[in-house]
């Protein structure tokens, strides 16, 4: 399969199509909690709608001598950089940005995130999102470099850093077949990232709502839509870089790659129901003794099975 | 060019999206202006601004992730010839990330990667 | 179906619990959930401010300031029975959806900030601080605000953060560092009600700490049976542990179980919710190690109130204070939670803070 560029007049479709995706993250996200709270599911599932009218509804507020310029950054850089993310990752034959790097620029797109979280938490001048955004360095030191290592293993295999020739390498054989270590530490890489469920300690109830406390309104709309948009181009990039992307039977390549980022997206979602936050502190000895030799022993066995291939 | 040409589309359409949700927001929300707030402390007036030289315990974390985060530089470039190089491309670049491993084992052992 | 009703179905209620009311309280988070509404974690994302009881001078003080921190379109209401709070829910939901009220409301609010108060002051002295300074320093030693210009004119009348003193401790590195005074409650989501802990953070680390409890109004005491000490109450201690432990799953499941059991109910689900929870390694790990005390840490804890076996015991708040001081926030949050401290006892007898 061939993936071909489109034309920059696709760029609003792809936004769009990030967006309605994510909406949809967030229904069962809504759902699930509804469940769980012996409620009805159809109400849970209207949830984005309802607090996207709330917070449109609802009053901005800033704190005193806040850092302003830093919070809106911060509070707008979080579904900006999901948004550039997706822009490199191929729906099924078609891409908006052809890059030869695309693995390269997903991989500083989610630097960039770093600071995003980080200015959130810094800019409204107040102790627990300053906490909050410090914790999220703390916890992105130790998911981030498992995460670059687990990103170079498909580059190996297609011997390309353009997804597209990513995705036309796994025809025959989807690497997550052949790579789990290093889709698993991914997975738990795009949840941090996200900050969400077990990695969700930055903006957990132990710091009080951590970089979402002094947000309101369009800004607290903001940074909600920025993690879940966040977590839906993370499970895409990871349908393409893992999953076979468009490959499949009888369904057209778009069809496939959407089911496959809603299948890896619910299960996301439903990670939060069933697990608990992780504390930084704790994950860092575990991320860095564990997942890192384990990642690198993962590169290291797909190299070798493509110098032997080769 | 022209993958840039779409992202820089994708750049502005981000920040022209948040821009128009400030100003829908102007309508709809009760108020249009923002609340000026003192910050939330549980009900108190803060003793002091929050910004300050904020102590980040885990420092000597950050210096580990730096030497590695440098060798990607390397990773990915490399990553696209380990096919055509062939088996002393593996050697090479596991010698130098064994090497790296072995540091962190060590900065493990100092205690850098606990902090409380 | 037009935005307000629409925004109604998510309402999100500040809970504020005053020692003793913790009947009132679950009643309110009972009837928020069935009603499909949330609590919130913090006043910016309130639309509701709910007080559970009669609260005292001080206490006041700090629900009032918070009132001013809610957004809007805001309503509040104070409950004092279990069964009085449908109907005020009812009322502030009404309040939340009558535009010209809240534009008004919206209108009238001050483009300065309410000065609020000091944690540090005592009851029924109000010190507005309005532009001078008040460090309120007077527990934590001498203060250190070298680099500190004390005429410049300070941005919301509040200084610059500086060293702690003798509290601060010994950095290897020599570097000048800050710390922040933050006091944590009364008005503060899964937090003891009342419970005001006093801290000086150096980053997130809390380096002191001094609790006291904050008390009700003297001309009023709850009519309702307090949760404590009952089932329901160790239902509750593990609802409030889960949610700040970050699993709102089995949180929200434990406040089930909790209602029903305050119902007068069998919950059927609470062997297996039980279960759930003890087998769950994530949680064993994250909690492990925490506030340990002589009969054990967090997790055993949890454990005991799940399988009904903790014993009664009284925490002193001197203990309090210890076993946070050295711990970072969020971990000191994970440990009062697990402390499960009932501050309605100690309202009869107001106990002398701890050092």
């Amino acid at each position: 399969m061939t993936v071909t560029e489109v034309s920059a007049g696709w760029v609003p479709v792809a936004a769009a199509l990030l967006l309605v995706v994510a909406a949809a993250a967030a229904s069962l996200d809504g759902a699930l909690a509804a469940r769980s709270a012996g409620q009805p599911l159809g109400g849970g599932l209207l949830t984005p709608v309802a607090e996207t009218a709330r917070l449109f509804g609802q009053r901005r507020r800033t704190t005193v001598a806040a850092d302003l310029p830093l919070q809106r950054i911060g509070t707008a850089g979080l579904l900006t950089a999901a948004l550039l993310m997706v822009a490199v990752v191929p729906f099924g034959r078609w891409t908006v940005a052809d890059l030869t790097v695309g693995v390269v620029w997903f991989n500083a797109m989610d630097v960039l995130v770093w600071a995003a979280v980080w200015l959130a938490g810094w800019g409204p001048n107040s102790a627990h999102p300053l906490v909050g955004g410090y914790r999220f360095l703390a916890q992105a030191l130790s998911y981030e470099l498992p995460l670059m290592f687990a990103l170079t293993a498909p580059a190996v295999a297609a011997g390309s850093l353009r997804l597209g020739d990513v995705v036309a390498a796994q025809s025959g054989l989807w690497f997550v077949v052949w790579m789990p270590v290093a889709f698993a530490v991914f997975c738990v890489a795009v949840a941090g990232f996200s900050v969400w469920g077990p990695l969700g300690a930055p903006a957990g109830a132990t710091t009080a709502g951590g970089v979402f406390v002094e947000a309101a309104g369009v800004d607290r709309w903001l940074l909600s839509v920025g993690r879940y948009a966040l977590l839906t181009a993370g499970a895409a990039f990871g349908a393409t870089a893992f999953l076979g992307g468009g490959h499949g039977p009888l369904l057209p390549a778009w069809l496939w790659l959407l089911v496959k980022t809603a299948a890896l997206l619910a299960v996301l979602v439903a990670l939060r129901r069933r697990l608990p936050v992780v504390r930084p502190e704790q994950l860092a000895a575990p991320a860095w003794l564990v997942a890192l030799p384990l990642v690198l022993l993962q590169v290291l066995v797909v190299s070798v099975v493509v110098v032997v291939q080769a | 060019m022209s993958a840039y040409l779409s992202l820089a589309a994708m750049l502005g359409l981000a920040v022209g999206g948040v821009l128009l949700a400030y100003l829908l927001h102007r309508r709809t929300a009760v108020a249009p202006g923002a609340l000026t707030s003192l910050p939330f402390l549980s009900g108190w007036r803060p003793d002091e601004h929050a910004l300050s030289r904020f102590e980040a315990r885990y420092y000597p974390m950050t210096l580990l992730f730096l030497a590695f985060d440098v060798e990607m530089l390397y990773m990915y470039p490399w990553a696209t010839v380990v096919a055509s190089i062939g088996t002393s491309a593996i050697v090479e670049m596991f010698v130098l990330l064994g090497v790296l491993m072995t540091g962190v084992l060590w900065a493990w052992r100092e205690g850098a990667l606990r902090w409380t | 179906m037009d935005l307000s009703s629409l925004a109604a179905r998510r309402t999100t209620v500040l809970a504020v619990e005053v020692p003793g009311w913790s009947r009132t309280r679950c009643a309110l988070e009972q009837h928020a959930r069935t009603r499909g509404w949330r609590l919130a974690d913090s006043p910016a994302d309130a639309d509701l401010l709910v007080v559970c009881g009669r609260p005292g001078a001080r206490l006041t003080a700090a629900v009032d300031h918070v009132w001013g921190q809610l957004p809007g379109p805001r309503a509040r209401a104070e409950v004092t029975t279990a069964d009085a709070v449908p109907a005020a829910l009812d009322r502030a939901a009404a309040e939340l959806a009558d535009g010209t009220v809240q534009r008004r409301d919206a209108d009238a609010r001050p483009a300065d900030p309410d000065p609020g108060t000091t944690a540090t002051g005592d009851d029924g002295e109000m010190d507005m601080g309005d532009g001078d300074m008040d460090h309120g320093d007077m527990d934590h030693g001498d203060m250190d605000h070298g680099d500190m210009d004390m005429d410049m004119p300070m941005p919301g009348g509040i200084g610059l953060a500086g060293g702690g003193g003798d509290d601060q401790l010994a950095d290897p590195d020599s570097l000048d560092l800050d710390v922040l005074h933050v006091p944590l409650g009364p008005v503060l989501p899964h937090w003891p009600a009342g419970l005001l802990l006093h801290t000086t953070l150096q980053g997130d680390l809390v380096v002191a700490a001094r609790a006291e409890v904050l008390l009700p109004a003297d001309d009023d005491s709850p009519t309702d049976p307090p949760v404590h000490g009952t089932p329901a109450g160790r239902w509750d201690a593990v609802a409030t542990l889960l949610a700040l432990a970050g699993w709102d799953d089995s949180a929200v499941r434990a406040a089930r179980v909790r209602d029903e059991l305050l119902a007068g109910g069998q919950p059927p689900g609470a062997d297996r919710l039980a279960r759930r929870i003890t087998r769950s390694r994530l949680l064993r790990w994250s909690l492990r190690g925490l506030g340990r005390l002589p009969e054990g840490d967090a997790h055993d804890r949890l454990r005991h109130w799940l399988t009904g076996t903790e014993e009664r015991r009284s925490t002193e708040l001197s203990t309090v204070a210890d076993l946070v001081t050295g711990l970072d926030l969020a971990s000191a949050r994970l440990v009062v939670a697990s402390l499960d401290l009932d501050t309605a006892d100690r309202v009869t007898v107001p106990v002398e803070a701890g050092s």
